[in-house]
């Protein structure tokens, strides 16, 4: 399974890398990229990167405490809203997002493995 | 003139009840309820596809009930006749010796067995009773056209007194009378300080002198019923204490008849209050204890 | 303006066949505004249609309700097996109209006009009767606001400023009374409203525009 990962300059990337390093990752690929922050993304960013991906994990700051203030909270309904598109068309492709400062990475943990769920 | 506007033009206090037509064919479901209450009421309402589900249709229903010896109250609703449709049906009740008429909305047909009906609402109640209110009096048709023949017809709306707007009701009601209403059948009454209270406005607006205003009560079996009056139908009000009349009941049946003849009791001293009108929904066969308890036993007699 | 939904994308699906190559055509006007139809969801159905293995690209005009642009994506639209149009039923037909022979689906459901009352939500205000009288009404349509098209006052349904057949409905004949009351107007209510001329409406059947003063 291809995952790709986003996070955002403030907390999100420095906790993918924290969650790059272990060794024992589930997934056969994982690339993972930086971006100002979560804001920023878009739907058809989403989708494009599930073009070619198998999904996608968005790490950002924690809702009440974004660095920009509406980022983390304007990924997090555009990633619903990705997701509801896919279940409607029966694509086995996901989103998901988690809410991280950059030293904790047991919430991508946790959010990762929803994907490694739906891949079985 | 109908032994219903007789009996009101005398000064006597009215009885009507509602027959609800059967889902079917089976015309004996209508003769077994018109038997049931035919000494115990002056006319009887049948219902127009109540609540838009499919029933054997008012206009023959009545004429069941005309053959049965009891004068029906034909109900004609806007939802699913167009004027053309309603004008001709008027016609053919009155050619069949219908003589009374309820002119109402209707019920949505969202709410009915066939919500994926088209509606039709052409006209509303109030333009229908204009409408036919002409074809009697200035013998034409909506459209201006004279139509031929005597047209004998008492003719009738509702009121919901306890619908909102509240403030708006009693306009309504003068709408109403002012298109031909010459008698009114009300929504249920359960809380009897705020039917006061409209009837005092009535009065105050004269209309009370213009149509006879029949009170409508309904008796209700069950606390789950008298809840579900309170809670889901609009346009009926119910006061707590009824409802913790209802609880502690020994029997909810009883009470229920109760509660519906106090109320009749108490609806007789409002003054403008013509009449009642039972409601007795899929228990019509109360009927007569209803009548009976209220001193309302025997109907006075019709010339 | 006019508002559509898409259609659920499992039946937009049933109107393909595998290897075709499909156009989403996307309208600018009505459809983006109310975000059923917009460049925005084109691009997403057309998304959603590759990652479902279809070969799709997709493309928005300005509106397709007229010719001259449904004419300018020409080029896409002839190269295309199939198109999805995300136009309201206007724009369908119009589209249908100028390319005949191509094969179209409409991608969204029209259904109203109406106003965008707030972000996401999008409400019937005009139903079309040809006679517009709302200033009798306190700037209230009731033939389209009120689910009976009542033109003389509330049925017995209202309840709490709702109208009985949904509770997130408003009583049209409540909002009626609510402003014509603030404004001191009531007496406006009294007079009875005769029964309405509907052939101006769709019951007179299709309705036609035409301006001579205009005409070539």
């Amino acid at each position: 399974m291809k995952v790709v990962a986003l996070g955002c300059d403030k907390s999100g990337y420095p906790a993918l890398l924290r969650w790059g390093e272990k060794e024992l990752l589930p997934f056969e690929e994982v690339e993972v990229f930086s971006i100002p922050c979560l804001g920023l993304v878009t739907e058809e960013m989403i989708f494009q990167i599930l073009e070619n991906s198998d999904a996608l994990l968005l790490a950002g700051c924690p809702l009440d405490s974004c660095h920009n203030q509406k980022g983390s909270r304007g990924a997090y309904l555009k990633t619903k809203r990705v997701n509801s598109l896919l279940q409607e068309a029966d694509i086995s492709k996901k989103v998901a997002i988690a809410f991280v400062t950059s030293g904790k990475i047991g919430e991508i943990e946790k959010v990762s493995e929803e994907f490694i769920w739906r891949e079985k | 003139m109908s032994a219903l506007q007789e009996i009101l033009r005398r000064g006597e206090f009215a009885v009507t009840a509602e027959v609800g037509p059967p889902k079917g064919v089976n015309r004996e479901v209508i003769e077994k309820k018109c038997d049931q209450i035919c000494d115990f009421v002056d006319a009887v309402n049948i219902t127009d596809n109540q609540t838009a589900i499919v029933r054997l249709s008012s206009f023959a229903s009545c004429l069941i009930a005309k053959d049965k010896g009891i004068e029906p109250v034909m109900q004609m609703v806007c939802r699913d006749r167009n004027r053309i449709a309603l004008q001709s049906d008027f016609l053919g009740a009155c050619a069949w010796g219908v003589e009374n008429f309820l002119c109402l909305s209707g019920d949505h047909q969202s709410m009915g067995n066939h919500p994926q009906s088209k509606n039709v609402f052409d006209v509303d109640s109030i333009q229908l009773l204009q409408i036919l209110k002409n074809m009697r009096d200035e013998k034409v048709f909506q459209n201006g056209e004279p139509l031929k023949g005597e047209i004998k017809a008492f003719l009738g709306a509702g009121a919901s007194p306890f619908a909102d707007p509240l403030e708006f009701r009693v306009i309504r009601l003068a709408k109403k009378i002012s298109a031909g209403a010459q008698f009114i059948q009300t929504q249920a009454v359960f809380d009897l300080e705020i039917f006061s209270r409209f009837m005092e406005e009535v009065r105050k607006a004269g209309l009370d002198k213009k149509a006879a205003i029949l009170a409508g009560v309904i008796p209700v079996k069950s606390l789950s019923a008298l809840r579900y009056m309170q809670n889901e139908v609009p346009g009926v009000v119910v006061p707590d204490s009824l409802v913790e009349r209802m609880k502690k009941a020994k029997d909810p049946k009883e009470e229920g008849v109760r509660i519906c003849v106090e109320t009749i009791e108490q609806l007789k001293k409002i003054e403008g209050v013509r009449g009642v009108h039972i409601m007795a929904i899929s228990w019509e066969s109360i009927v007569p204890e209803i009548v009976k308890e209220a001193n309302l036993y025997p109907r006075p007699e019709r010339s | 303006m006019i508002i559509a939904e898409r259609k659920p994308i499992k039946e937009i699906f049933s109107f393909l066949v595998p290897g075709e190559k499909v156009l989403v055509l996307g309208c600018g006007t009505c459809v983006t505004v109310c975000m059923s139809g917009g460049e925005k969801e084109a691009r997403e159905l057309s998304s959603l249609l590759h990652l479902k293995g279809w070969e799709a690209e997709d493309s928005t005009i300005e509106r397709q309700c007229e010719p001259e642009f449904n004419l300018k994506a020409k080029e896409e639209i002839t190269h295309a097996d199939t198109i999805i149009s995300l136009a309201c039923g206007v724009g369908v037909q119009t589209l249908a109209e100028y390319f005949p022979e191509k094969k179209i689906f409409p991608g969204l459901n029209t259904t109203f006009m109406g106003m965008p009352k707030e972000q996401g939500l999008w409400e019937e205000r005009c139903w079309g009767c040809g006679n517009c009288t709302v200033h009798l009404f306190g700037y209230i349509c009731p033939v389209t606001r009120c689910a009976k098209s009542l033109l003389n006052g509330p049925c017995g349904g209202s309840k709490s400023g709702k109208c009985e057949i949904k509770p997130d409905r408003d009583c049209a004949w409540q909002l009626i009374y609510d402003r014509l009351k603030k404004e001191n107007k009531l007496e406006v209510l009294y007079a009875i409203q005769p029964p309405r001329d509907w052939s101006t409406s769709h019951y007179g059947g299709q309705r036609k525009m035409i301006r001579e003063d205009v005409r070539l």
